[in-house]
């Protein structure tokens, strides 16, 4: 109790309502972690009896990234130069493939109204399917990335460098993605309407992942898109979830 | 101040626009003419551009109007999502194209202009880049328009698309700058206007009124359209049909 | 200045400007064309509900369903 918050009028009816809304608080702080939590689950459990969907964007990256050296020639020195930015693209279109996924089997099996209306916040619910999305697709594609820079001639160095940016990016393309995904729910032709809506929103992202990995290897200093990128996820865990919530409450109505 | 909140109404705010299109226009027309004076006839040739420095006359309108239009949009947008009111979202609909049509002129005016002075049609330098995804941003808002058969769901997630954008826009010219500077060295900055006389700075700010004044004159007509087509059910409607006057720009 | 120094110009001014109004001609006679469309599909969607509500009225009178 904060003594010079009360009146010695009505100190017992402060002190009560100062305790209920503490509790009130903390039932909103757990009531957002276990909503989260249960989202997570189910979507992870989700994940495991469904592999095979969960491997096709990353098995996309891996075809596109090999149609580059079929398109370019294979002069390793042209491809080296242009890997952490090949690499780059091909990771934002596997995520852009991997958009529709996010909402498509809870919108047609219904349980998507039985998250709007459950009495968790729906904001809470959608940051677990964001953060379910990029532990599936983001992390995956992060660490397969310098595996693939091999095949371009990409060094260690660069490699890891280049998985530091996608871990750093794509949480940000999930939250965006998520976003565009629930505004076109149930569109005509949804999966390209995406890809534009959310593409130009990607742009920050893929300039300032493949170009910290670029400046790096130009020995420039590479920390401030790095942070960038950092202050980005900041950013869009505090707004992502709030804006998909409310698109997928305009697509539900 | 209540009587100007009568006008939120698509009833009342229809015979309004009706009045306010030819007012626009009319300026629209007269600052083009004082600005083309000045800019065309007036203003002598510039002594490192020649001649060609006349085409940011209507190259920086158009960049100038592509920009607002959209935090116009996004002003709607906020209206749309927090009153709910239709008419903000016919507004947002009817300034989508208008907006995209001068990104579109602003690179292509802008090409006009870097082809004799840069020797290329086209650079990818900060400024063209962030127009070009402004023009990306505006069609993919009007692309989502027409994706929906509900109306009032394409309003609402337009809305909230347009916010979106709004918001990532200083985010997205902020990128592309700092990408051309890693990608360039770029300390020469390619898109410098060259330093103005006066009567230069004039001419560009009337060709900006006469824009500003064309964009509210086609938006509102173009509003009036989608007034009607939403409200097509509604007795007034009907009545205007009845008596004949749903035709035409001006009436 | 004068007119004749105008045609100093050279193309790429004039290329732009002319680009420029025709732009916004198109957008302008695109209004007018939308405007006579919309006048056009109303017209039609009325004289359609008001040829039905007809029809409707009449057959409830002579007592026959359609």
């Amino acid at each position: 109790m904060n003594p010079t918050l009360s009146t010695s009028s009505d100190t017992p009816k402060r002190d009560a309502f100062e305790r209920a809304s503490e509790q009130v608080c903390e039932a909103a702080q757990a009531n957002m972690a276990a909503a989260c939590r249960l989202i997570l689950t189910s979507e992870l459990r989700m994940a495991l009896r469904n592999r095979t969907d969960v491997a096709q964007p990353l098995i996309f990256f891996i075809v596109v990234g090999s149609l580059f050296p079929l398109g370019l020639g294979d002069g390793t020195s042209r491809l080296t130069a242009l890997a952490p930015g090949l690499l780059w693209v091909c990771a934002l279109l596997s995520v852009l493939l991997s958009l529709p996924q996010i909402y498509a089997r809870d919108a047609a099996n219904g349980t998507l109204e039985q998250l709007v209306l459950s009495p968790y916040p729906l904001a809470a619910l959608c940051g677990g399917k964001i953060m379910a999305h990029w532990l599936l697709t983001g992390v995956p594609l992060a660490l397969l990335a310098p595996l693939l820079g091999i095949a371009f001639g990409l060094d260690f160095d660069s490699g890891a460098l280049l998985a530091v940016t996608l871990l750093l990016g794509t949480p940000i393309l999930s939250m965006i993605g998520a976003i565009g995904a629930a505004l076109t729910l149930g569109a005509r032709a949804g999966s390209v309407l995406v890809a534009l809506l959310v593409l130009p929103l990607y742009v920050p992202v893929l300039v300032f992942g493949s170009g910290a990995v670029e400046a790096w290897r130009a020995g420039v200093a590479f920390g401030g898109p790095l942070l960038l990128l950092g202050a980005g996820i900041l950013f869009g865990v505090v707004l992502a979830p709030l804006a998909t919530a409310a698109a997928v409450r305009i697509a539900i109505e | 101040m209540s009587s100007l909140f009568r006008y939120a109404s698509p009833v009342a705010f229809y015979p309004l626009a009706g009045r306010l299109v030819p007012w626009f226009s009319g300026l629209a027309l007269l600052f083009a003419i004082g600005g083309l004076y000045l800019g065309l006839i007036v203003a002598p040739p510039d002594w490192q551009q020649g001649e060609t420095y006349r085409i940011l006359f209507i190259h920086v309108p158009s960049a100038w109007m592509s920009m607002f239009i959209y935090f116009v949009m996004a002003g709607y947008a906020v209206l749309t999502l927090t009153l709910q009111t239709r008419l903000s979202a016919l507004m947002m609909q009817a300034l989508a194209p208008t907006g995209a049509l001068f990104a579109a002129l602003a690179l292509a005016t802008g090409a006009f202009w870097g082809k004799p002075t840069w020797g290329a049609w086209w650079v990818w330098d900060a400024r063209t880049t962030s127009t070009l995804l402004l023009l990306f941003l505006y069609l993919g808002y009007l692309a989502l328009q027409n994706a929906f058969e509900d109306v009032r769901r394409a309003d609402r997630a337009g809305a909230l698309l347009v916010l979106v954008g709004t918001i990532n826009l200083p985010v997205i010219y902020f990128s592309v700058r700092w990408w051309n500077t890693l990608h360039q060295g770029a300390s020469i900055s390619l898109t410098a206007a060259p330093s103005m006389a006066r009567i230069m700075v004039t001419s560009m700010l009337l060709m900006s009124l006469a824009a500003w004044a064309y964009t509210i004159a086609v938006v509102l007509s173009r509003v009036r359209g989608k007034i009607l087509w939403r409200e097509r059910s509604s007795q007034w409607v009907l009545e205007l049909l009845r008596d004949g006057r749903s035709d035409g720009v001006d009436s | 200045m004068n007119l004749s120094e105008m045609a100093q110009f050279g193309p790429y001014v004039w290329g732009a400007y002319a680009l420029f109004a025709v732009a916004l001609l198109i957008e302008v006679v695109g209004l007018r064309v939308a405007q006579r469309h919309i006048d056009a599909q109303l017209r039609q969607a009325r004289a359609m509900a008001d040829l039905m509500q007809r029809e409707h009225g009449s057959n409830r009178v002579k007592g026959e369903v359609s």
